[in-house]
């Protein structure tokens, strides 16, 4: 029962991602987007949970301004 | 040929520096490790501070005041926060004409040391010496920032690539539909 509810899910969702269609800009647009997010959180984010653990790793990279 | 000039000069200077050390009160420094081959923010360097006076050994009060390299606009180094600040401020006696003081230089670039001394023995002779040195990037880091950058590079490229495909692939489906 449950099983049958996860494959239907899940053929819905294929069904959904092989008709989607976006536009190549929209494509390029949220990949940017994705990536700037990722390596501003990685790189700059003040956030103390985040700054904490990449700390080191920033200021081993010669010009990443970190604290 | 230019190795060959640089340490001409080197002497020269060295020997001018010699010339002029014998007279009054001179204080200079050493270092243990050469500054140029040191990493910052990882290798402590001890520095030796000497006094003469009339070219020999003699004590001195020494006020050292150290200053970090400038804030550079354009590029920053790790530890922004550090730069263009008054590290070290400190009063010490030399024994036997020697101080001795371990230091770990935070990040790269050009250090201004300002060092006066006082003579024990003759207090109203006074000498002050401004000193700069520059420490390179450790090279650690150098390396890293390279990674860092192809890194950045390929996913550029792979994503450009996995893009275009996906555009032409889209383009061909809309022209034969
Ligand atoms: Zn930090």
């Amino acid at each position: 029962m449950n099983k049958d509810h996860l494959t239907t899910q899940a053929k819905r969702h294929a069904k959904l991602t092989l008709t989607l269609n976006i536009s190549a800009l929209s494509k390029a647009v949220i990949l940017l987007a994705i990536v700037g997010i990722v390596l501003y959180t990685v790189l700059f984010s003040t956030y103390p949970a985040v700054h904490d653990f990449f700390h080191e790793l920033r200021h081993s990279l010669m010009m990443i301004p970190c604290h | 040929m230019k190795i060959l000039f640089q340490s001409l000069l080197l002497n020269a200077l060295l020997l001018t520096a010699a010339a002029a050390a014998t007279d009054g009160l001179q204080v200079s420094y050493t270092t243990e490790q050469s500054l140029a081959t040191i990493g910052p923010d990882e290798d402590v360097v001890k520095m030796t501070f000497s006094v003469t006076k009339d070219g020999a050994p003699s004590d001195a009060q020494l006020h050292i005041v150290l200053d970090s390299p400038e804030v550079n606009s354009i590029i920053s180094t790790d530890f922004p926060i550090v730069e263009g600040t008054r590290l070290f401020d400190a009063r010490g006696i030399t024994q036997g004409g020697k101080l001795e003081m371990s230091y770990l230089f935070p990040i790269r670039g050009q250090y201004t040391m300002r060092v006066s001394a006082q003579s024990l023995t003759t207090p109203a002779l006074t000498t002050a010496e401004t000193f700069t040195f520059s420490l390179n990037e450790n090279p650690h880091e150098v390396i890293n920032f390279y990674i860092l950058i192809s890194i950045l590079v390929s996913i550029g490229l792979l994503s450009g690539v996995i893009l275009a495909k996906s555009a032409i692939r889209q383009s061909n489906l809309s022209a034969t539909a």
